[in-house]
């Protein structure tokens, strides 16, 4: 069984801590993503599963057994580093059997297992080359294959795309996912671009400052992020938000900017005049065309910033309040700057988030 | 004739920027080595006013001479001696001061300490514990009742004092090359190592070691030359004595140059030791480089 579990675990260095707490349960078979923005202490807690950096405090259980006093190899994983950590003098060869060869593994075995890795991975020409004689996707193969030779059932990656160029990141993106399904391997992937963790993931961790945010389905936490930083963390462009002010009374809503007024119905509980966040995907903004009947509340009008048109989408920027508001809308858009539009949204892709708290209003979970 | 004179600036160039490092080469090492070679052929002493040519005659002496044949056999006992011990325990120093938790840089400073005393000052300070009787190393000896041991001064001991006091000198100067060489390698390849649960037997024998070899075949070349090269000490402990015994190749060539008054034949004498080194340094670069993985 390779199920882990992380119970309440801390990391202390000196005085600080940099991870606080962080629990999560990660089943078989899961592809796993922690992501973060540099700094949150993701790395730190694959490193603490990984027995490279020492647990303060809290309990780490791999296949039900505590793991916290057994050393690195001890711990059935393999582990694919961010810069590879090739060894520079051997060969491809020697650098994937380098594993097998320390356990003392049989040699027809190792042969048997390298033959099969360099067939899957493609890199079976490159077998007798020295590192640095790879271009940086074939080393990153090869960092991939010597932690799949080792047949461990867990395997951890630390930002291993971070080196590759965008083309080759999103091809290795699906090429990794495809290896992790077909060995059935839990795979624990640390990363700071949410595009990976969205693409990737069957379920995501986001961490801020060495604290969970959310852990969910990358859907849900994308749909409903748990606070208003998971919310600007992911999606690309990230959501939109500006400060508002909850009105209480006869017509429940939310005022923006002293202007405009968003009757909302579904939330309950929060008093006259508490400040709130107002949260909306830049793809929940759409133009709204003549013609087409639209509740009123939930249109409004802006004044064209900037265009950035993609080819198959076109981004739209405008202010809300003081906010730097970003719109994706399908197809090529020719507008100009300075010009007047009607926007509308659907009221049911609305996020309102406490103006103190950041936490989000309508979700209820965790 | 344009493309020509495009070639020609170029080359000119080319020659400008290496004029500085060429005229001191030229002055101060390529030619004397030639004048030598010359004197070398040449009966320059003090029975001869004026050196005249004598063809070989300087060599075949020299072949014929004991104390020659005992002071290269003494100077090859001496490399062998001094470099692999040197070598080894600078590399040793160096993994301990790496890994050094506490008084990183008291250790760092002890191992270093012996290099920046002047090797006349350590000559002097090593000739005091050798010092029979009285000496730091007689008041241990005499623990073992061996108080009564004369170090420098008898044929069989004197130059296993001298090159226990050269690897005491150049050990740590070696172990910076080594700590640097350690700082260069990653840390994520020792993390990786540990993952697969390599002992650290096997981590210095597969990983450390190879990827210290540029270090270790730079710090050898040097070990080996200053092995030839050191022999401040022997001007203050033994003049060579007793009978030659501590005597080495660049000692003997001082002094009969300036004692003896011999220039041809410490010319000669020179020409056999630089041949002699050049031949090691290419036996390591041309021999040993094809195995050594540099970065």
């Amino acid at each position: 069984m390779a199920e882990v579990e992380l119970r309440r675990i801390s990391k202390m260095y000196g005085g600080q801590k940099v991870v606080n707490e962080v629990s999560a349960r990660i089943l078989p078979g899961e592809f796993f993503v922690l992501v973060g923005p540099s700094g949150c202490g993701k790395s730190t807690t694959l490193r603490m599963i990984a027995g490279l950096e020492e647990i303060s405090t809290g309990e780490l259980l791999i296949g039900g057994k505590p793991m916290n006093q057994v050393p690195p190899s001890g711990r059935n994983i393999s582990m694919v580093f961010q810069n590879y950590a090739l060894y520079p003098h051997l060969t491809v060869k020697d650098n994937i059997l380098f594993g097998l060869q320390v356990r003392k593994v049989d040699k027809a075995e190792q042969g048997k297992r390298l033959e099969r890795v360099a067939e899957m991975l493609g890199i079976a020409h490159l077998l007798q080359r020295k590192p640095k004689e790879l271009s940086g996707g074939q080393r990153q193969r090869v960092a991939l294959g010597r932690a799949i030779v080792s047949q461990h059932p867990i395997c951890l990656m630390d930002e291993p795309l971070s080196n590759l160029d965008a083309k080759l990141r999103g091809h290795m993106r699906t090429e990794i996912r495809r290896l992790q399904q077909e060995l059935g391997i839990t795979m624990i992937y640390v990363t700071h671009d949410q595009v990976e963790a969205m693409t990737m993931a069957d379920r995501m961790m986001v961490l801020r400052d060495g604290e969970v945010q959310q852990v969910g389905k990358p859907l849900d936490v994308y749909n409903h992020p748990a606070n208003l930083f998971v919310a600007e963390f992911t999606g690309a462009p990230p959501m939109n938000t500006v400060p508002a002010i909850w009105r209480a009374g006869d017509q429940a809503g939310i005022e923006v900017a002293g202007q405009h007024f968003l009757p909302l119905p579904m939330f309950h509980g929060s008093k006259d005049q508490t400040p709130v966040v107002l949260g909306l995907r830049p793809e929940s903004l759409q133009p709204a065309l003549e013609g087409q009947s639209v509740d009123a509340s939930c249109q409004f009008p802006v004044t064209v910033q900037g265009v950035e048109i993609l080819g198959s989408e076109t981004i739209v920027e405008f202010t809300v309040g003081d906010k730097l508001w970003k719109a994706k809308w399908n197809g090529q858009w020719h507008c100009k700057r300075g010009e007047t539009m009607h926007v509308h949204f659907d009221p049911a892709q609305v996020n309102v988030f406490d103006g103190e708290t950041g936490k989000n209003l309508a979700v209820t979970t965790n | 004739m344009g493309e020509l004179r495009a070639k020609w600036k170029v080359n000119m160039y080319a020659w400008l920027l290496l004029l500085p490092s060429l005229i001191f080469l030229l002055l101060f090492t390529f030619y004397p080595v030639i004048q030598t070679f010359i004197l070398s052929f040449h009966q320059a002493d003090l029975g001869s006013p004026e050196p005249f040519f004598n063809g070989i005659d300087n060599y075949k002496q020299m072949v014929e001479d004991e104390v020659f044949w005992k002071v290269l056999t003494n100077n090859i006992w001496f490399a062998i001696g001094t470099v692999p011990t040197s070598v080894a325990l600078a590399l040793g120093m160096a993994l301990f001061a790496n890994k050094a938790l506490r008084g990183k840089s008291f250790i760092r400073t002890a191992y270093f300490y012996p290099t920046v005393v002047p090797m006349i000052a350590v000559a002097n300070i090593w000739l005091f514990i050798y010092t029979p009787e009285y000496g730091a190393l007689s008041h241990v000896m005499e623990w073992f009742g061996k108080g009564d041991m004369n170090w420098l001064g008898d044929q069989k001991n004197v130059m296993w004092a001298m090159i226990f006091m050269v690897i005491w000198k150049e050990a740590g100067y070696f172990m910076i090359f080594y700590l640097a060489g350690l700082q260069n390698i990653s840390q994520e390849l020792y993390e990786s190592a540990s993952m697969e649960g390599a002992s650290s037997w096997t981590v210095f024998r597969r990983i450390t070691f190879p990827l210290l070899m540029p270090t270790t075949m730079f710090v050898s070349i040097i070990a080996f030359t200053n092995s030839f090269k050191l022999v401040d000490h022997l001007v203050i402990m033994t003049k060579g004595g007793p009978d030659n015994a501590s005597n080495l190749l660049l000692y003997y060539i001082y002094e009969t140059a300036f004692s003896f008054w011999d220039q041809g034949m410490a010319s000669a004498l020179t020409i056999v030791m630089v041949v002699l080194l050049l031949l090691v340094a290419a036996f390591q670069f041309f021999g040993m480089d094809k195995k050594i993985h540099y970065n």
